[in-house]
């Protein structure tokens, strides 16, 4: 089983949350001013901090999968 | 939309009368109701009230730009008879200002923040959690003894206010011999009042800079697994690898920005527990997994970062008021923090339940503070410590407050500590 990360760019509203708890799976585009995934398939040991992310993001734009 | 002179008149928010800082919520509520965005005619810039004008100006950061931050210092004296400190000035050396983070703006601002950011995740920083225990522990064990529920100790400089500067010196290297004389450069640097003028702080920039100077030179030799290893190693060979004065002023603006705040905010934390809010207190011993949620609505509730400023590269408007190029915006996050149109009609009621999830007590977007789970970090560790150790506290003299226009805290809280039986069994 593969953990999958999305972040829904019509609800993200740029907080910086996700980049800040885990920037090695999320990033802030500053030009474009929305959370951008840069590992959509992060290895399961972060899935705690994935958790932690998606948990924190105001408008609920991050979805956590499984394939 | 246009204020009349009449309209600002009535306005009673000043960002540098002490009284008013040092108890500025009803003034907000005034500005949020009457002046959303307000001009300072004497200091001739604006101030942003509301939470969704506050959100909208820290989410176009190439019109509200960071850059031309660093004079702003100048302004933080709270009381008008000092002199500014010209910190600004003598802190951040030119040859450093062009690429600091907290002083850059789009394109620029992302590669530096993605230098650093990983320096302060969560999951990095749970790394330190046994560090922040021992220095909690060792600091409130101490001054239990001393007071042992007869004699006043002061909670926020020798608990509060110590905690965070000891916790960045173990992060950066700072050897334990060197702390008194950091510790005073860093007060010295910092916003406080009463504090000397531009020669003192000359000296103490000296001081850091050559400080941070050695530390730099000793880990491109043999980098280690600290924050400033990280930003070396990080680029070792490229083109536009960060200069050792770079990264000074970087390791600088670290500990100007993680000691008064976390402390400001710990000291908060005293304040609600044993003036305003003693029945918190008790929840929080009953339940002390309740501590986290219970930090998070105070840090929205009295935040010690109280705002953040920005200044304006073109010509714009924020809710309709138009503003020029050039020009200072004071975005005043306590403010939209208490917003009843974002809150609700209780915006100005501490709630332990109201587990706010955007709250701006950390700005927001780019800009968002790197220290914030460090910050909370600290606070929930700090509060741990002193429920293990002090059964009972009781305040046993005035609180001196030390409020600036960006950061709010007690200087002093005289308690009476009564120690737990873990304390007393010892």
């Amino acid at each position: 089983v593969v953990l999958t990360v999305r972040v829904d760019h019509d609800r993200c509203t740029g907080s910086g949350n996700c980049a800040l708890v885990l920037p090695e799976v999320f990033e802030l585009d500053e030009m474009a001013n929305k959370a951008r995934v840069i590992d959509g398939t992060p290895p399961p040991d972060l899935e705690r901090w994935v958790r932690q992310a998606a948990e924190q993001c105001p408008t609920k734009a991050i979805t956590i999968g499984a394939e | 939309v246009t204020q009349t002179a009449g309209d600002r008149a009535r306005i009673t928010y000043d960002p540098f009368d002490s009284a008013i800082l040092a108890d500025p919520y009803a003034h907000y509520r005034q500005l949020r109701d009457e002046a959303p965005v307000h001009f300072l005619e004497k200091d001739g810039m604006y101030t942003v009230a509301r939470y969704d004008d506050a959100r909208s100006v820290l989410a176009r950061p190439n019109v509200f730009s960071n850059d031309g931050y660093g004079p702003l210092f100048d302004y933080t004296y709270s009381d008008p008879s000092c002199e500014p400190t010209g910190i600004g000035r003598h802190l951040f050396r030119a040859d450093a200002r062009g690429r600091m983070l907290l002083f850059s703006d789009p394109p620029m601002h992302q590669p530096l923040r993605k230098l650093a950011v990983s320096g302060f995740s969560p999951r990095t920083i749970q790394d330190y959690e046994p560090m922040i225990h021992a220095v909690s522990e060792s600091l409130i064990t101490r001054l239990v003894d001393e007071s042992s529920g007869e004699g006043a100790v002061d909670i926020a400089h020798d608990f509060a206010l110590h905690l965070p500067f000891t916790v960045v010196c173990c992060i950066l290297g700072v050897p334990e011999a060197d702390r008194p004389e950091f510790r005073r450069w860093v007060d010295t640097c910092t916003f406080k009042l009463g504090q000397p003028r531009d020669a003192e702080i000359a000296e103490a920039s000296e001081g850091l800079c050559s400080f941070f100077d050695a530390v730099v030179a000793a880990r491109r030799r043999s980098p280690e697994n600290d924050v400033i290893s990280r930003l070396i190693v990080a680029q070792a060979g490229s083109d536009d690898a960060l200069s050792t004065p770079e990264i000074v002023a970087f390791a600088i603006l670290l500990f100007l920005a993680a000691g008064d705040t976390s402390a400001g905010l710990i000291t908060h934390w005293f304040k609600l527990t044993l003036c305003t809010h003693p029945e918190i207190d008790g929840m929080v011993r009953e339940d002390p997994g309740l501590i986290p949620q219970a930090i998070e609505e105070l840090v929205r509730y009295d935040n010690s970062n109280q705002a953040v400023n920005r200044i304006t590269t073109e010509p714009t408007e924020v809710a309709g008021v138009e503003i020029a190029a050039g020009v200072p915006v004071i975005v005043l996050l306590a403010s939209a923090n208490r917003d009843e149109r974002q809150w609700g009609p209780d915006a100005e009621t501490y709630r332990i339940d109201r587990r706010p999830t955007d709250s701006l007590a950390f700005g927001r977007g780019i800009h968002l503070c790197l220290g914030a789970h460090l910050a909370r970090l600290e606070a929930r560790v700090a509060v741990q410590a002193f429920n293990r150790y002090v059964e009972r506290a009781e305040v046993a003299g005035p609180i001196l407050r030390q409020d600036s226009l960006f950061v709010r805290q007690c200087a002093s809280i005289p308690a009476i500590l009564y120690p737990t039986s873990v304390r007393s069994t010892r």
